[in-house]
Formats: structure tokens, C-alpha cells, sequence
């Protein structure tokens, strides 16, 4: 009978470990099926033998192991960050951006009440994070108003300080939860793009004392300090891949490929992994001689435009390199992506920018090569200097539209405006008037559209609300903040170039590049920059149009020839706040008179002495000053003018009679 | 009746009763000229002692027309509504000219202008209530293409392949411009009938014309693609000798001006070629509706 207990108990017994192995098996399943091929664990073991990474790193070092599972979008990562304080201030605490929690929720900073399709939620899990290989544990940083949806700032405070020259090691592992691509990150429609921007912990930048590392805002870019970046990034063999870094090595296994990549001194790292491209490598020689391997990945319907492609990317590489300073990396990448693959085809990243190229995109709409250009120029300002986008995106954004459009004007010859006929098919002219996309009242002339003129369409309709001194991420919406970063920011540049002189202007640039490489520039150096080296009073322009959002219009108010036979008064009106300095011509019929004026006075007049008999005059007759709200009261002439407005007004009345001959008919 | 005859036929009665061109003509210039003074006002108010105003008389200035944009922005904004609005009453003056029109084609011997405006006045109720009834139907027209529109452009939405699209798009706009054409053809017809005998009873008159249309489908359509073909060639030849006319001196603008007038008083006679063509092929296929007068001319 005992026997028989003692059997049962045994059985009992027998059953809650069959029953224990079998829960801790699945668990361990679990566990195992969620980790990358070469798994987090193993790869933080691979980290420590690694001679890339010193003891004590004077720059922080990031070391990332990153496993890409198509199928199931998750990318799973292993990830240590070596970081040194190198400021004078000790801090108890360390901030992290989690950037992909921006698509965690449709109420975030980033989406702010926009929904998305399921597919394109994402988030980050992270599974572990250790300091000095202890537990650590992590609290989520409210952006300032406290919106509690938003989780894209992590912090870990720490047990001790860390003073001045003090190190730590934080170690995580993650796997991020990749997400239909809406906006720069994620995978395309045919899901055989995967595009990996802002996807891993970063640390935020402790400057002066304090963390800056500001939460995923919907319009505004990133800020992040430089380090140098090793990693080993495991993709499906047949996919192809580029990145931020330098591949130095490559090994493959039955299925997979991993490539090993680094680089140094940067400040993010992008990469992509996608099939059913091309690829292609070109050398660009730099005027130190230096050869520079620019990788290029295509999409299939695009490889006719290989040619198109390349001449932009020489274009911009040849102009940047000559006139703002040697190209910083050895090689860099350039990826086309697919059009309807969120935002991911117009964005800048060290060593690596993409673009997107519309299936009907002709040469003379020069819209491919405005995009290569303008992402291009961000190598020197967002990738090199690296200021604080999310405060001052116009400090790179405004310089890189600005040799956009100087390299635009430099190597191509002329573009004409064109409109896109049913909404696809872009043809030269332009269009006034539309039903369903099909154009009713439009000509199909070929109109010169020199290429500052989007810069001034931008630039209008919000120009007083916003001053380049405005917080970035603060602006009111993302047509405000384009407007102000890339539109006013060139605009003063251009203005900027008017007022110095171009060649001057150049040299000032390449200074301020100089001297802010890795630096993090900020407004004040780069007007520090401009007063050392311009030598000329700006502060006309930054009060007006940098600490102010004031506008401006200078009109010529009358032209009258004084009764003494000798002398002509020309009255000028300074309309808006903004004070530009100017010139005042007067056209006589033998010849031109001219008079610098300060700009400053709401009424001025001018007597000009002469015997000649005036024709007309005009204020600002070089058109110096981009920002005059309306060019065509600058002049003024004597007799009273026609053809123009009547020409306009002939052909504008010949398609009122064509579009009631159309509506005429239908009836 | 063969194509080429009807075609014949349809040339000389349009220059039967040529001198209606010159009332759909100027009613068309008074219209454009209304539309067209507050422009040339705006224009003027800022241009007349302006140096550009001479330069855009030689070629356009693109920074001006950003400028411009922007300072009339209101006034450019409501021009659309302007233009829909004007529309609207020019329709009403072309349906009150289409009965006359029809009346006088009908009956050669009552071509005088007072007949015209008989005929004007005594099928525009009838016509503008056939208006009503197309404008429902370009209406459903008008949803019809949206929705397939959104169709499209949903299912697109996943996929990369711009040139599928872009072809089913295009098959879109053929399908809508299609769908206008035979409305339009529907309209006219069913004026024709009206007026062939005299008719009040519009739906009657409606479902008339489209028998009619089916029963005589391709002569229908051969004939208005030819009268397509027509206004195309018009517009090219314009564009063409437009092209060589030089912008200096200001003096030229009137050859230009004169260019474009001939090209809308063309684009008047091949609207009147359309109805003279479509009563003939009517009252070809409904032999019964054949007046003695109107045989005479034909």
C-alpha cells in the first residue's frame, strides 16, 4: 500500500517536472525564436574581443549586432555604447532616444492624431539593458507637454556620478518592430526595400550641463553627437546592402550574409537592405587627389536614368568639394528608393542620402537633380557640422538648399516650369485652371523658371510667421517650418551673397565649415563666422530676418523732374518692418544714376542732379534684395506702360473665349 | 446617306445662315471681354508705371508671377468661381442660340434673324429643361470617374508599378472623356429631335435620340470624331502659325489677337457644323421628320 503511495508521489512528483521541462522548454522556444541568427547574447560576447574599441574611448563608441528578419519585420539587435563624459559637468543620468516608438501609437509627437494602417504601427521591446554589465532600469522622458503617448526619450539614472572623463558601457538588447514605411524608416509596398534610419538607443547629446535629446517631432530632424560606429548587420543573402559605413568584411552562411561596417566620427547610421536593385560603384576624385567610392543603389524602372543620376551626385560632389571644403568619408551611398515608400526617398544621413524618382520625371522639370544636389550638400552642413536640428534646422537645411540652388544655376543650363498633365505626365508650360486633373485653361510654351523662383512661391505665404530664431520643432506646422528652414533660410543666404558678394560669401562658408567640423555649430558661430571674415554691418539682416519675421517692400513712389530744369526728386516708401540696405537708380535717356541708400527711412527723397531727361528709376535695381515682397512697384516710369499687362490680358482673354467655346458646347 | 454626303451638306448649311456666326462670335467676345477687364485691371493697376510691365510684353518674367500670385491671391482664389458663374449664363445664351439655330436649319426659307430669335425663344424652356436632365447625367459622369479615381489610386496604393497605373489612369480619362462625348452626342440629338417636330414632351424626345444614337451608332460617332479631328487640327494650325508671330514690335499683338479670332470664329463654325451634321443624319434616319423646307436646302 505504501509502495503504491510512494508510487503516486513519485508520479506526482514525475509529473510537475515533465510539466516544468515542458513550460521551460517553450519558454526557452520563445525566447530562442525571437533572437537573431547570431543571437544578442553571442554577439555582446563578440563585442569585447573586438581591437576597434578602446578601454577608454575619447568619443563614444557604438558596437551593434543586428539580425533582419524579413518575414516577420522584426530586426533584432545586441547593442553597447561606450560613453565618455566630455563635458566639465558630472551627470547621474543618461538619455536615449527610441526613435521607432514614434509609430507606436497614432498619438505621439510624431503622428500627432494621424492614424496609420496597421502594418505601419512600430515600436522597439527592449529585452535587456545593462550599465557596466549590471541591470539597469528605465524610465520614459515626457516631452514638455507631458503628452504621456509619446515614449521616443528613454532615461537610466545611475547609482554614481560621472564626472569629467569618466566612461560607462550601457548595453541593450532590442528587437525593433518594423513598420510599413510612412515616414524615412521601414519597409516598402513590395517589401523588398527595408530602410533603417533612427532605429537603435542613441544617446542624446549632454551639452553644458544638461541632456538634449528631444522627443521624435513630426516635422523636425535629429540631433546627435558624434561617435564612431562598428557593426555586424545580418541580412537574407539575397538582399543587397548599403549603409552609412564602410563594409569590412563580409561572411555568408547557407541563407544569410553578414557585413561588417564602420565608420568613424559620424553622428547616426543608416542603412538598407533590398533585392531586385541595381548597384553600382563610381569614383569621384576630390581636388586633394583623394578618391572617394560613391555606391549607388537603383531601382529597376530608374537604371535608364543611371547617367542623370550620376552627372547630379558629380555635379554636387565637384561644387561642394571645391568651394566648401574637402568631402569628408571615403566612400558614400546613394539610395534610391521606392516612390510610394513613405518619405524615405528624400532624406540625409552621414554617408548615405536617398532620393525617390517619380516613373515620369523628363530632364527638364531638373527635379531628380534638385533632390541629389540639395541631399548632397547635407554631407558638409547636417553631417559634418551636425547643429541641433530640431532648434535650428535652418542652419543646415537653409545652407543646403542654398548650394542646391547655386549648383542648380552653376551646371544646368535653364529649367522651364511645366505642370503635370492628368497629375502624371509633367510637360513644359502652365496650367491656370483644371477639372479632375484634366487642364482647361493652359499653354504649353516653354516659360524660363529660374530656380530661386520656389524659394519665393515658399517663402510668401508665411513670411511673418515665423523668424529663423524660432525653435524649430516649435513652428506652427510643417508648411511653416519648410517655409522658414528652407525657403527664408536660402533666401537670406542669397541675400546674404547680394549684399558681400559671392566669392566673399563662399570663403565665409568654407571657414565656418572649418572651423565647426564635429563641432555642433550653433546661429551665433556662424554670424560670428560672417562678421570676422564679411567685414561688412549684417545686422540689418539678422534683426529683419533671423531674430524677426518682419517683411518688407520697398516701392518707388513718384518721379518728377523739378521745375528748375536740373534735377529730378524721386520719392521712395519703405512698406513692412524689415530695413535692407539698397541702391536708387535713375534712368536718364543718356544714362544711369545711382545713390546708395541705408533703407531705412519709411519715406526718402532723392534729387538726383542732371540735365538729362528722365525716363524712370528704380529702387533696388539688381534685384539684390530677395526678400521685397513685390518687385514691380520698385520702378517707376514717366510715361504710362501697356504692353505688358495687354499682352497678358490678350492671351488671358483668348482661353476665357476657348473655355466658353468649351462649356458652350457641352451644353 | 453617306458620311462624305452629309458632310457636303452640313458645310453648306452652315454658310446658308453664315451670318449667325457673327452673333455666336461677338456674344462670345462680350463674355471673354467681361472676364477678361478685371485682369487687365489688376494688371494694369500694378504695372502701368512699372518696368516690368514693358519686359512682360517681350517675355515672362517668373519671379513677377510668383509676386503677383501672392499679392492676388484673394482675387485669384475667387477667379475659378468668377469664370463658373459666367459660364453658367453663357450656357443659357448658347441654349437660347441652338433653338434659334435649329429652327432656322430646319427651315430655310425663315432664315431671317427674327426667325431665329422665334425659334430662340420658343424651344428654350424645352432646351434648358434637357439641360437640367444632362447636367444630372454629366454629374453621374463626373462620380463615376471620381470613384474610379479612388479606386485606382486604392489599389495602387501598395504597389510600385507607376506604369500600370499610370496606363489604367489614362484608360480613366479616355472612359470619362467617352462617357462626356456620348452625353454630349445625347444633348444635341435630343435637341435635333425637338426640334424636328417640333416636340414638347422631352423625355419622349430624350429616349427618341437615344434610339436613334443606337440604331445609327457608328455614322453618329465617325461624324462627331470628324468634327473632333476638326477643332484638333484648328488648335494646331493656331499653335503653328502662333508660334512664328514675333512679340516685338507691340504692333504684332494685334496679329496675334487677329490669329485667335480667327481660330474661335472656326471653333463657332465647327459647333454649327456639328448641329448641321447631326439634323441631317437625323432627319436622314427618321425620314418621317423631313420637312419640305428643309429638304430644299439639302
Amino acid at each position: 500500500m505504501e509502495e503504491t503511495n510512494s508510487l503516486k508521489y513519485i508520479a506526482v512528483i514525475l509529473l510537475f517536472l515533465f510539466y516544468g521541462l515542458l513550460h521551460y522548454q517553450e519558454e526557452k522556444k520563445d525566447s530562442l525564436s525571437s533572437l537573431p541568427v547570431t543571437s544578442g547574447s553571442e554577439a555582446l560576447r563578440n563585442l569585447n574581443d573586438s581591437d576597434f574599441i578602446p578601454a577608454k574611448a575619447k568619443l563614444t563608441e557604438y558596437r551593434i549586432s543586428a539580425s533582419l528578419d524579413v518575414n516577420k519585420k522584426i530586426l533584432h539587435g545586441a547593442e553597447t555604447i561606450w560613453w565618455r563624459n566630455n563635458s566639465s559637468y558630472p551627470t547621474r543620468e543618461l538619455y536615449f532616444h527610441l526613435c521607432p516608438n514614434a509609430f507606436s501609437n497614432s498619438k505621439t509627437e510624431f503622428l500627432k492624431g494621424r492614424g496609420l494602417p496597421q502594418k505601419s504601427y512600430a515600436h522597439v521591446i527592449l529585452n535587456e539593458v545593462n550599465v557596466n554589465k549590471t541591470r539597469a532600469n528605465l524610465s520614459y522622458v515626457l516631452p514638455r507637454n507631458g503628452n504621456r503617448f509619446d515614449s521616443t526619450v528613454v532615461k537610466i539614472t545611475l547609482n554614481t556620478s560621472l564626472a569629467k572623463g569618466d566612461s560607462i558601457q550601457i548595453d541593450f538588447l532590442f528587437d525593433v518592430v518594423i513598420p510599413k514605411a510612412v515616414s524615412r524608416f521601414g519597409y516598402d509596398a513590395n517589401e523588398r526595400f527595408f530602410f533603417f534610419a533612427q532605429w537603435f538607443p542613441k544617446l542624446g547629446v549632454y551639452e553644458n550641463g544638461k541632456w538634449i535629446c528631444e522627443p521624435y517631432y513630426s516635422f523636425t530632424e535629429f540631433y546627435s553627437d558624434f561617435a564612431h560606429y562598428k557593426l555586424d548587420i545580418n541580412i537574407p543573402k539575397e538582399f543587397t546592402f548599403l549603409s552609412s559605413g564602410d563594409v569590412v568584411r563580409k561572411s555568408l552562411d547557407r541563407t544569410n550574409a553578414t557585413y561588417t561596417v564602420m565608420r568613424k566620427n559620424i553622428h547616426d547610421f543608416a542603412w538598407v537592405a533590398a533585392k531586385e536593385v541595381t548597384t553600382f560603384t563610381d569614383t569621384l576624385t576630390t581636388a586633394q587627389k583623394k578618391k572617394v567610392a560613391v555606391h549607388y543603389m537603383l531601382q529597376p524602372t530608374n537604371e535608364d536614368s543611371k547617367e542623370r543620376i550620376f552627372t547630379a551626385v558629380k555635379n554636387a560632389f565637384i561644387y561642394c568639394d571645391r568651394n566648401i571644403g574637402s568631402f569628408p568619408y571615403s566612400s558614400f551611398a546613394v539610395v534610391d528608393a521606392p516612390v510610394k515608400a513613405g518619405t524615405i526617398g528624400a532624406m540625409e544621413y552621414p554617408a548615405l542620402f536617398t532620393f525617390s524618382k517619380e516613373y515620369f520625371s523628363p530632364e527638364f522639370t531638373k527635379d531628380v537633380e534638385e533632390l541629389l544636389i540639395h541631399e548632397f550638400a547635407h554631407q558638409y552642413f547636417y553631417s559634418l557640422l551636425a547643429n541641433n536640428e530640431t532648434a535650428e534646422a535652418w542652419l543646415d537645411e537653409g545652407l543646403a538648399t542654398y548650394f542646391s540652388q547655386k549648383i542648380l544655376i552653376k551646371k544646368y543650363e535653364q529649367r522651364f516650369a511645366s505642370f503635370k498633365l492628368f497629375g502624371y505626365l509633367p510637360v513644359t508650360g502652365m496650367e491656370f485652371l483644371s477639372i479632375e486633373r484634366i487642364p482647361i485653361i493652359y499653354t504649353l510654351t516653354q516659360i524660363p523658371k529660374p530656380f530661386e523662383s520656389d524659394l519665393l512661391a515658399e517663402y510668401y505665404p508665411y513670411a511673418a510667421m515665423g523668424s529663423l530664431s524660432d525653435t524649430s520643432y516649435q513652428l506652427l506646422n510643417r508648411k511653416v517650418y519648410q517655409s522658414v528652414s528652407y525657403a527664408k533660410g536660402a533666401l537670406f543666404l542669397l541675400t546674404l551673397e547680394n549684399f558681400l558678394g559671392e566669392k566673399k560669401l563662399l570663403f565665409i562658408l568654407r571657414q565656418y565649415v572649418e572651423q565647426y567640423r564635429y563641432k555642433h555649430p550653433t546661429a551665433e558661430d556662424f554670424f560670428s563666422v560672417v562678421r570676422k571674415y564679411g567685414r561688412k554691418n549684417i545686422d540689418w539682416l539678422i534683426e529683419g530676418f533671423y531674430k524677426n519675421s518682419y517683411v518688407c517692400d520697398y516701392k518707388l513712389l513718384s518721379l518728377s523732374a523739378l521745375p528748375d530744369q536740373h534735377s529730378v526728386e524721386v520719392v521712395v516708401v519703405r512698406d513692412g518692418e524689415a530695413v535692407v540696405p539698397t541702391e536708387v537708380a535713375l534712368y536718364t535717356e543718356k544714362d544711369t544714376l545711382r545713390i546708395n541708400w541705408s533703407g531705412k527711412e519709411k519715406i526718402k527723397k532723392f534729387i538726383f542732379e542732371t540735365n538729362n531727361i528722365p525716363i524712370a528709376a528704380e529702387v533696388d535695381p539688381l534685384r539684390n534684395n530677395l526678400f521685397d515682397l513685390n518687385f514691380a512697384n520698385n520702378s517707376y516710369v514717366l510715361a504710362t506702360q501697356y504692353s505688358g499687362a495687354t499682352y497678358l490680358s490678350v492671351r488671358w482673354f483668348f482661353w476665357i473665349q476657348n473655355l466658353l467655346m468649351i462649356f458652350g458646347g457641352l451644353a | 446617306m453617306k458620311i462624305k454626303e452629309i458632310l457636303v451638306k452640313g458645310v453648306r448649311m452652315i454658310f446658308a445662315h453664315r451670318k449667325f456666326v457673327l452673333l455666336f462670335w461677338l456674344t462670345n467676345l462680350v463674355f471673354a471681354f467681361a472676364l477678361s477687364l478685371p485682369l487687365f485691371s489688376i494688371l494694369q493697376q500694378g504695372l502701368s508705371h512699372s518696368l516690368i510691365n514693358n519686359s512682360l510684353g517681350i517675355g515672362f518674367d517668373y519671379f513677377w508671377y510668383v509676386q503677383f500670385r501672392y499679392i492676388y491671391q484673394n482675387a485669384l482664389n475667387a477667379l475659378p468661381f468668377l469664370l463658373y458663374a459666367f459660364a453658367g449664363v453663357y450656357i443659357l445664351t448658347q441654349l437660347l442660340f441652338v433653338g434659334g439655330l435649329l429652327s432656322v436649319y430646319t427651315n430655310s426659307k425663315k432664315n431671317h434673324i427674327v426667325d431665329f430669335f422665334y425659334g430662340s425663344v420658343k424651344y428654350f424652356m424645352r432646351f434648358l429643361r434637357l439641360a437640367l436632365i444632362i447636367g444630372v447625367l454629366y454629374f453621374v459622369a463626373v462620380s463615376i470617374n471620381v470613384l474610379f479615381d479612388y479606386s485606382i489610386q486604392k489599389i495602387f496604393q501598395d504597389q510600385e508599378d507607376a506604369f500600370i497605373e499610370f496606363a489604367i489612369q489614362i484608360f480613366r480619362y479616355l472612359f470619362f472623356l467617352l462617357l462626356i462625348c456620348v452625353i454630349n452626342i445625347i444633348s444635341d440629338y435630343t435637341k435635333v429631335a425637338i426640334v424636328a417636330v417640333d416636340s414638347t414632351k422631352l423625355l419622349k424626345s430624350l429616349l427618341k435620340a437615344i434610339q436613334f444614337i443606337k440604331k445609327n451608332f457608328v455614322k453618329v460617332m465617325i461624324v462627331y470624331l470628324i468634327m473632333l479631328i476638326f477643332v484638333a487640327l484648328g488648335a494646331t494650325v493656331y499653335n503653328l502659325v502662333d508660334s512664328f508671330v514675333p512679340k516685338k514690335p507691340a504692333y504684332l499683338l494685334l496679329l496675334t489677337f487677329l490669329i485667335q479670332q480667327l481660330l474661335i470664329i472656326f471653333r463657332v463654325l465647327i459647333r454649327m457644323y456639328f448641329y448641321s451634321t447631326e439634323l441631317i443624319i437625323y432627319t436622314d434616319g427618321e425620314a418621317e421628320t423631313v420637312s419640305p423646307a428643309f429638304e430644299e436646302i439639302i
